[in-house]
């Protein structure tokens, strides 16, 4: 961090930033991640891909598509048994991404350590603007009635990093910060000004405080050298695709917490995520298909029932009404995994195309709808860069959620022997 | 801080957790709460900017959603991350640019301006350090009026302003007690929301905060105030969890459940709370009795036949005693809990047991799923439906805490009107309170407010929650904090921060 601010300072500013580097045929960029979580599991029997790797009624959106299909990788036979507080939604939601039994009482469950966004983020210190990018649509027709519910991320136990549900903030956010013309040299230093006496403030209260709330305070540096990071970018012309140099920013804005309007707002996250990831302003991004548990009505789908507890939770072979409506809802989550797959693969990266170069995970918080947590259906998209042989069914009987997280922190060069509360279990076995 | 219940007197399997063993001696009074900062919820940033801009502002709309726990507002879980630093920057700009020192544009001016400046977005005054690098930072600006912009967004991006210090000070005996300035900042966000005014930062600067009879005399001036009424609702709202009427949707939303009638629930909530905490009783036995309700033409459809005088515009009219009787029983706390389509007679029973009773229910055994049946089925009754619970032994230990509450509000559906029949068949809202301080049969929502209101236990639990709101976070009431039958809500408050607890922590962690 010193040292790239004495280079710039020194006017070698093009030069130090990564993402510029990135666009100068560069041929191995480190991958991008991006995670998208689902509540409520799903139809086992028409998820998995067929033989010889074909069409699932769930996949088949994705699997209509050669290039998408190819570069798919599904994980059978994960379970997670870790229980913990609350129920099996909560254990999921907050268990997948962090291997942490989450804490605390039935009814106020808390994850209870760093999920692997964040991890990450510690671990490879990104130098994009963003070092994550944690979204979600949560509109809904019922109010959130669990907090804790909000969002997957955490820093650290308890700390939950909230998810932005405002696409036009984000694109604020991430691609307006303007510093104004022609001064605009001076006003960045201006700005560091005002940074480094915040800085200086907060570095003075750290020792104070109680390893958790330090833990609190390292965030918050981070939230400002990324503010920091944003306003020097702001300088630098804009390089790239030119959808990076003058990003469409979605005109009208609409109700974020009306459902009816879930699958705009999808559709305006997975543009947002796609430039934000393909034109270098985060490599770590995540995104929630609403709140765990969500009672999501699916209007759209001409449905009418709450999802959660008159759909999925009857979805357990004995009622063929509600398998035919939650697998409509379950086909509509694999559109729009396929939507945003192809958008990913739309857009240029450094050697082939943005897909190539990044690792989406479309994750689950339970097998089942009614909270089975045997075979939580896990389906990649991307080859994290060629780190990764897709194409295929990873298979391997029963094996721990914490092995995900195992692999998922090796492909992106984090030396680990396991996960969360299973420091030992290994990566997936036949990934 | 949680009463584990025990039940073997009954017959029925144990359910809860048994109560970590109490420690002896004073140290058991000292909260187990870390030294922390604790970041301004949306709720006291709109407040304290509004302080700062010299005109009250409703940013809350714009800002990031945050989660709630239990209720409240928890320093464990607000954060600065990358998103929400946004929001302080723009509360930063828009306070930055309306700030001036009128016929004077030197440097001392600006530091003259930064001092009083301190004190409301700070509490305190700066240091003479603070002062040296404020004035650093005015002499960054190109002349005057963009030195004291620059000098405005240190000041609102500084963790001084973004977060309350509550980090406190070794003192005799070895005990780590808040300062004077903090002291000050805990009053002032807990009884009014917002930064310390004039006459308290006065106290403190006299090293008068220290005596819990002048923090007394502080509070009782604070609450006095029409932004101590407004916090004294809100506490009760996080305790009672009914933030987010206007939001609840029901089925009954295409004919009657509408916005105007929301909005008309929550105005009446609100004012209902305010005189329960401010009206001549002012009890939590009349928090739970009174008969009075404050209903308006929008929640007309509501009350239906249940009132015996006209409905005003939020003005007093009394429920009819066999039917409706406090808090429990107004339009919006029933429909606040309650689901899309049904009663909810679990949840409704799981709230009351859980967060006014302060009850740990044990979650289901493993491989139990808590599969509610159909609300579509039109068979039976919710009651009927529900009352499978109690026949599988497994899941009756629990449920028989919580279903028979629940099942004793079934003639108020999913959006708190009245009714005999449901899906065509008799209501019976029989319901029963067992394992409790005031265990009994009762029918109705009227019968079972005034046991709860003869309580102990939901008056210990209420005090809890208060102190869970003075702290930041879960942690134990101190025992020394005893709610006599008779406590005034305001009382409970002044016993809270009277109380030596509330200056003093223990220096470690909750685990």
């Amino acid at each position: 961090m010193i040292s790239r601010r004495a280079m710039l300072k020194a006017g070698a500013a093009a030069a130090l930033f990564p993402w510029v580097r990135a666009a100068q045929a560069q041929t191995k960029a480190p991958p991008k991640l991006l995670i998208l979580m689902q509540t409520s599991g799903t139809q086992p029997q028409s998820f998995w891909p067929r033989a010889g790797f074909t069409a699932s009624p769930i996949l088949a959106p994705l699997f209509a598509d050669e290039a998408l299909r190819t570069r798919c990788t599904a994980i059978r036979g994960l379970y997670n048994h870790a229980g913990g507080a609350g129920n099996e939604h909560d254990q999921g939601f907050a268990g997948l991404w962090t291997g942490r039994a989450p804490k605390g009482t039935f009814t106020d469950p808390w994850g209870d350590g760093p999920s692997i966004d964040q991890m990450l983020r510690v671990a490879l210190q990104p130098s994009e603007p963003f070092p994550t990018l944690n979204t979600a649509v949560l509109a809904s027709t019922s109010p959130l009635f669990k907090p804790h519910r909000y969002s997957f991320s955490y820093l650290a136990a308890r700390q939950q990093v909230p998810a932005q549900i405002d696409p036009w903030k984000l694109y604020a956010s991430v691609f307006a910060p303007s510093l104004g013309g022609a001064d605009a040299q001076a006003r960045l230093q201006q700005k560091r000004t005002v940074l480094d006496f915040v800085r200086a403030d907060l570095k003075a209260l750290k020792p104070k405080l109680a390893p958790d709330d330090r833990a609190k305070l390292e965030a918050h540096e981070t939230a400002l050298r990324s503010l920091e990071t944003r306003l020097e970018r702001a300088l630098v012309k804009r390089d790239g695709p030119a959808e990076c140099r003058a990003p469409a920013v979605p005109s009208e804005r609409i109700d974020l917490l009306h459902e009816n309007n879930v699958p705009m707002l999808c559709g305006l996250m997975f543009d947002f995520l796609t430039l934000a990831l393909g034109c270098g302003m985060t490599r770590i991004a995540t995104f929630q298909f609403g709140q765990s548990g969500d009672r999501w009505r699916f209007n759209w789908l001409g449905l009418d029932e709450n999802s959660h507890d008159d759909i999925f939770h009857r979805d357990s072979g004995a009622d063929p009404v509600a398998a035919e409506k939650s697998l409509k809802i379950h086909q509509w989550y694999g559109q729009q995994v396929a939507a945003l797959g192809q958008k990913l693969q739309a857009f240029p990266g450094s050697d082939g195309s943005l897909l190539d170069e990044s690792l989406l995970i479309w994750g689950n918080e339970m097998a089942t709808g009614p909270h089975g947590m045997d075979g939580i259906p896990i389906l990649m998209l991307g080859s994290a860069g060629g780190r990764l042989q897709t194409g295929r069914v990873v298979d391997k009987g029963p094996q721990t959620h914490h092995r995900l997280g195992t692999s998922v922190l090796r492909l992106f060069g984090v030396d680990a022997a396991g996960f969360g509360e299973q420091p030992a279990c290994g990566p997936v076995a036949g990934l | 801080m949680r009463r584990a219940v025990i039940l073997t007197v009954l017959g029925v399997a144990a359910c809860g957790r048994s109560a970590p063993p109490a420690a002896a001696g004073a140290e058991a009074e000292v909260p187990k709460v870390p030294p922390q900062l604790r970041r301004l919820s949306n709720q006291e940033l709109s407040t304290v900017t509004g302080d700062l801009l010299g005109h009250p502002v409703d940013l809350t709309a714009g800002l990031m959603r945050e989660p709630r726990v239990e209720g409240f507002d928890d320093a464990t879980t607000l954060l600065v991350t990358e998103a929400k630093l946004d929001d302080f920057v723009a509360t930063a700009e828009l306070v930055a640019a309306e700030v001036s020192t009128p016929g004077c544009s030197a440097e001392a001016c600006a530091l003259d301006f930064a001092a009083g400046f301190a004190a409301q977005a700070w509490g305190r005054a700066p240091t003479a350090d603070e002062r040296e690098r404020l004035g650093a930072v005015y002499r960054a600006g190109a002349g005057h009026a963009e030195g004291l912009k620059l000098l405005v967004e240190a000041m609102l991006l500084s963790p001084h302003f973004v977060y309350r210090a509550e980090l406190g000070a070794p003192s005799a005996g070895g005990h780590v007690r808040l300062t004077q300035d903090e002291t000050a900042s805990a009053l002032s966000f807990l009884l009014t929301g917002g930064r310390p005014d004039a006459e308290l930062r006065r106290a403190a600067a006299d090293g008068l905060l220290e005596i819990p009879a002048q923090r007394e005399k502080q509070a009782r001036r604070l609450l006095a105030t029409e932004r101590g009424r407004l916090r004294v609702r809100d506490l009760l709202k996080s305790w009672l969890d009914v933030h987010a009427l206007e939001q609840v949707n029901r089925q009954a939303a295409l004919t009657y459940f509408t916005y105007p009638l929301r909005h008309g629930l929550q105005a009446e909530l609100d004012r209902y709370l305010d005189d329960a905490a401010f009206g001549p009783v002012g009890t939590m036995e009349g928090l739970f009795a009174s008969q009075v309700a404050f209903p308006s033409k929008d929640t007309a459809a509501i009350y239906g036949d249940d009132l015996l005088d006209p409905i005003g515009d939020l003005t007093a009219a009394r429920m009819k005693p066999d039917r409706r009787r406090g808090v429990l029983s107004l339009g919006g706390f029933l429909a606040h809990h309650a689901a899309h389509e049904h009663s909810a007679p679990v949840q409704r029973g799981l709230f009351i047991r859980s967060r006014l009773l302060c009850d740990e229910i044990a979650p289901p055994p493993p491989g139990v799923l808590n599969a509610p049946p159909n609300p579509n089925d039109g068979s039976a009754t919710t009651r009927k439906k529900y009352a499978a619970h109690s026949e599988k032994p497994a899941c009756a230990g629990c449920h028989t805490l919580m279903d028979p509450i629940g099942f004793g509000l079934e003639a108020f559906d999913a959006t708190g009107r009245f009714r005999t029949t449901d899906n065509g068949f008799p209501v019976d809202a029989r319901g029963q309170l067992k394992g409790t301080d005031v265990d009994g049969d009762f029918v109705g929502p009227h019968e079972l407010s005034l046991m709860l209101s003869r309580s102990g236990q939901v008056r210990r639990c209420f005090a809890q929650a208060l102190w869970r709101g003075a702290m930041g976070r879960a942690v134990e009431l101190p025992k020394a904090i005893q709610p006599a039958a008779d406590a005034k809500i305001v009382d409970l408050l002044l016993d809270v921060v009277t109380s030596d607890g509330f200056v003093r922590r223990s220096g470690e962690a909750t685990p």
